[in-house]
């Protein structure tokens, strides 16, 4: 698989710098960071990259909303949710916003990984 | 819909325990739950507060020996940078981010309940205690580790039948730092 630019969405300093190790492990890039959803769909027009990680409980904007709403301009927009809320409720939320993919926290780099790699096959080479 | 005060801090309690085993390697060494007396709870160095919203209104409060959140930022954080400058705003972030995890993964267990939301958390440093009034009930579970303690407490309206009807609001007082054990905001 070729390396990805991927976006990281969340509020959490550190979740962030331990995602952005994690896909730069994988071979991939972070090429923008949002902590808000609001940012993220502000950011994401102008970065548009391969792939997002969002993050569902944020300030402002949460996650689910934020991937209806860049779904609803790019329909070809890959977004993982790498979330804590393990709810079945809030994972058929996230299913129809729009997501493809969902990943528990704590994440484990494998997981992360089986995860890109499932949507990447699916959607790209499909 | 309706749950018992006991069985959701018993949820997140496992959680925690889980938690602080397989993700931590802290081993807890003894455990103490119990109805807090009184109208007031005492609270540890740091403490971070998320409201479980939607189908459900309890606030969850996580408060951390100062040498207990230390060892957990050591190990949260062990396998990133963090400058000497970022240290003390990443302590406070680790811990929020812990309640989250703990209180976000718990939320798979809420199964017969309507859809639940989690607010960003807040963190309280440096408060000494909080209070609640006559209509709300502290639940509490103290886990004692050998790098520290650390409290979880459940907070909601109370009801005779001992349970939480989850659609009531709650109120929530919280005592400033700096004021002695008898002063109260009200």
């Amino acid at each position: 698989m070729r390396s990805l630019n991927i976006m990281v969405v969340d509020d959490s300093a550190i979740t962030i710098k331990k995602l952005t190790k994690m896909i730069e492990e994988l071979g991939h890039s972070v090429v923008q960071v949002a902590k808000t959803g609001r940012d993220a769909v502000e950011q994401y027009s102008a970065v548009n990259p391969d792939l997002v990680t969002m993050d569902i409980t944020m300030p402002d904007m949460d996650g689910i909303e934020a991937t209806r709403q860049i779904r609803a301009q790019y329909k070809d927009a890959l977004i993982i949710m790498v979330t804590s809320h393990g709810q079945e409720h809030m994972i058929i939320d996230a299913i129809e916003s729009g997501a493809l993919g969902y990943v528990i926290k704590p994440v484990k780099k494998e997981k992360l990984r089986e995860s890109i790699d499932r949507i990447v096959n699916k959607f790209w080479n499909s | 819909m309706a749950i018992r005060t006991n069985e959701l801090m018993e949820i997140i309690s496992e959680r925690t325990l889980y938690f602080l085993n397989d993700e931590m390697d802290i081993q807890v060494e003894e455990q103490e739950m119990n109805l807090v007396p009184g109208h007031r709870l005492e609270l540890y160095y740091l403490t971070t507060l998320l409201t479980v919203g939607g189908g459900i209104n309890v606030n969850v409060i996580f408060s951390y020996e100062q040498r207990l959140i230390e060892k957990m930022f050591e190990i949260y954080t062990e396998e990133v940078e963090v400058l000497p400058e970022e240290r003390l705003e990443y302590i406070e972030e680790t811990a929020g981010d812990i309640i989250n995890i703990v209180v976000g993964n718990s939320t798979a267990d809420f199964k017969e309940l309507e859809p639940i939301n989690l607010s960003p958390p807040i963190m309280i440093s440096e408060a000494r205690n909080i209070a609640k009034s006559r209509s709300s009930e502290f639940f509490v579970n103290y886990f004692h580790t050998i790098h520290g303690s650390m409290s979880i407490f459940c907070v909601g309206p109370k009801h005779s039948d001992g349970l939480l009807d989850l659609s009531d609001s709650l109120e929530f007082k919280e005592a400033s730092p700096g004021l002695e054990d008898e002063d109260e905001i009200s």
